[in-house]
């Protein structure tokens, strides 16, 4: 069967400095895949490359089994990416958001208002759809971009830290929303996180990233097994990654630093 | 194809009109400028206080001040004002309060009647050149006609005369800054969309999302640059109405006149869009956006002809204007606002903004960064 995700030696590098070193990965469809890692480990950069935003150095890349560097446009057909920063459109409404996005992708105008209506029901915003996003909360404008990401149907969900910054009641509403849309069809997601309780309670298999390697890969039985007398997904990342503290940010020359708003 | 492109039209347009404040002021400075350009540059200079110390009583002096006062109520550069003595009157000069004091030296008109050269005195604020000039001019007219004599038919016999016929309606101060105006207001709105737009989605971090879309380069530039055109467009055609209103002028020369005009503008806004996108699409930052922008309309606007002649700049900056979109944006407005609707005068500069916009069309795409 054609993995969601595959990567083999998979490489960026800006100037002298590896931001990500020959990385092999595959994830399989119908995953929920957690990459984890301390800051400035690589991850982001990894998931750019993966989803088109960044020129990968060597190395191949696939998504649903379409060559990320010879087909980008075929890639991104497939994939749904949900960044950090928070990137809808403040001064359109929730529909707008979504109606513009949809058209992005070519959804026809018929598919476009079923799809939209079935997704933000979902995630309890249709009444709230002809309100401008700048009336929303932190949560609701996450909500949105998450079922944003999935407007075109794809088959593969990119999430970086989708619930950084959020109360712990918003932060259990988009973890229902993630378990919610595994059921049903074979949408593979990969989620980067740094909340370690996140990837335990919604991961099947994470990877451990560290100075662009992957130190460990599993899912966290199989990790705990690894590390003997640990006792969480915490411990083990402890084990892999170390306690000091790593360089922060990209370097000159590397993507640039998010900001929220 | 056209769908993404006008998805990215209305993404962009939409938050451009749902921020009304930022319309507004594109389309109130270029008034701004007109009423105050228009009011405070208008014609000759007038008003000038001349302080006046007058140390003879004499008869020439007599007809000097008669003379002054000639300019006072005729052309009223100057507007006299009598001083008791010399001192006070510098006083008043050097703290702003007087344009020049002429002082009429005691035996003014003695050493005139006697034939000695006599020399009244002026004293003038070279603070302001301008101004300072005008004073002068207007003592030695006076001091001219003193010196002529009161009966003058007899000097013109045999002279050729000058008769001037201007080809056109007459054109006041005011109106003639219409075509220079509008096209700053074109400026005015590329600074708060296009490149401005690319650039602050960047600093957000929003266009990761829709750079992870299948939108091509050239989706995302023709959208920018469509909805960019279809603002600046509009804020323009509002500033022209109201000038136009403002000042009486009207568009000569029918339904082609009109296409003239809306061509201009399209083709200037488009223009200026897509060249602020090939400076500035890559840049990190809106602060970089906005300086940039305001050295652009500095550099664009003054060489334009809006303000003064071309053809009295130095060689460079003649050179530069003939390749500024501004100088053609503004010829042509006034071959049809000025010129009685003559299409054939504006017909070169058009074809000179449609060869600079398709440049510019093809150069911002080129060179639009499409990853991150």
């Amino acid at each position: 069967m054609t993995p969601a995700i595959e990567a083999r030696a998979l490489t960026k590098r800006f100037g002298a400095f590896t931001a990500v070193d020959a990385v092999d990965l595959r994830v399989e469809e119908g995953e929920l895949f957690g990459l984890l890692g301390p800051n400035g480990a690589g991850k982001t950069t990894l998931v750019r490359m993966l989803t088109g935003l960044l020129a990968i150095t060597s190395g191949e890349a696939r998504i649903a089994g379409v060559d990320v560097r010879t087909d980008p446009d075929g890639v991104r057909q497939v994939l749904g990416v949900v960044p950090q920063a928070l990137t809808s459109d403040l001064d359109l409404t929730a529909y707008e958001n979504m109606d513009i996005y949809a058209r992005y992708f070519g959804v026809d105008r018929g598919a476009r208002r079923v799809r939209i209506e079935e997704l933000l029901t979902r995630t309890g915003l249709w009444e709230r759809r002809k309100e401008l996003v700048s009336k929303f909360s932190g949560g609701m404008r996450r909500r949105l971009e998450i079922v944003r990401g999935l407007i075109h149907k794809p088959r593969v969900l990119f999430l970086d830290e989708p619930t950084i910054g959020l109360d712990p009641q918003s932060r259990l509403v988009i973890w229902d929303i993630l378990r919610d849309l595994r059921k049903g069809d074979s949408l593979t997601i990969s989620l980067t996180t740094h909340y370690l309780e996140e990837a335990e309670a919604l991961c099947g298999r994470v990877a451990i990233v560290d100075a662009g390697r992957i130190v460990a890969l599993g899912t966290i039985a199989e990790l705990k097994e690894l590390v003997p007398g640990s006792r969480n997904l915490e411990d083990v990342f402890i084990h892999f990654a170390g306690r000091s503290l790593r360089e922060e940010g990209a370097p000159k020359g590397g993507p640039p630093a998010r900001r929220g708003r | 194809m056209m769908g993404k492109i006008w998805a990215v039209w209305e993404r962009d347009l939409l938050r451009m009109v749902r921020n009304p404040m930022t319309l507004l002021t594109a389309i109130l400075l270029p008034l701004v400028y007109l009423l105050i350009l228009g009011n405070s540059l208008q014609g000759p200079l007038t008003g000038l206080p001349l302080g006046v110390v007058a140390e003879d009583q004499g008869p020439e002096t007599r007809r000097l001040l008669g003379a002054l006062q000639a300019i006072e109520h005729g052309p009223a550069t100057i507007k006299l004002v009598r001083a008791d003595n010399v001192d006070v009157a510098m006083h008043d000069l050097r703290a702003g309060a007087l344009s020049g004091v002429l002082v009429v030296p005691p035996h003014f008109s003695s050493d005139l009647e006697r034939g000695v050269a006599a020399t009244p005195g002026l004293f003038v604020d070279n603070v302001d050149g301008i101004a300072a000039s005008a004073v002068e001019f207007a003592v030695q007219s006076a001091l001219s006609a003193i010196r002529q004599p009161l009966a003058r038919y007899e000097t013109h016999l045999g002279q050729a005369e000058v008769r001037s016929e201007e080809i056109y309606p007459r054109v006041d101060y005011d109106a003639s800054l219409i075509p220079g105006v509008v096209v700053m207001s074109i400026f005015m709105a590329t600074m708060i969309a296009g490149a401005f737009n690319m650039v602050m989605d960047r600093f957000l971090g929003v266009q990761e999302a829709y750079l992870s879309t299948p939108l091509r380069r050239l989706h995302i530039n023709l959208g920018v640059l469509l909805s960019g055109t279809t603002i600046t467009c509009a804020t323009s055609t509002i500033v022209l109405a109201i000038g136009m209103l403002a000042t009486g002028v009207r568009i000569h020369g029918g339904p082609w006149a009109y296409a003239v005009v809306a061509t201009v503008v399209v083709l200037t806004a488009l223009g200026m869009l897509a060249m602020t996108m090939v400076l500035l699409g890559r840049a990190a930052h809106p602060r970089i956006v906005g300086a940039v922008n305001g050295f652009l309309n500095i550099i664009l606007f003054f060489p334009s002809g809006a303000l003064y002649p071309v053809q009295s700049f130095p060689a460079w900056l003649r050179a530069f204007s003939r390749v500024n979109p501004e100088t053609h944006a503004v010829a042509a407005l006034k071959a049809v606002l000025f010129r009685g609707g003559d299409l054939a005068a504006a017909t070169g500069h058009v074809t000179f903004l449609a060869c600079f916009t398709g440049a510019m069309l093809l150069l911002s795409t080129a060179t639009m960064k499409r990853m991150l």
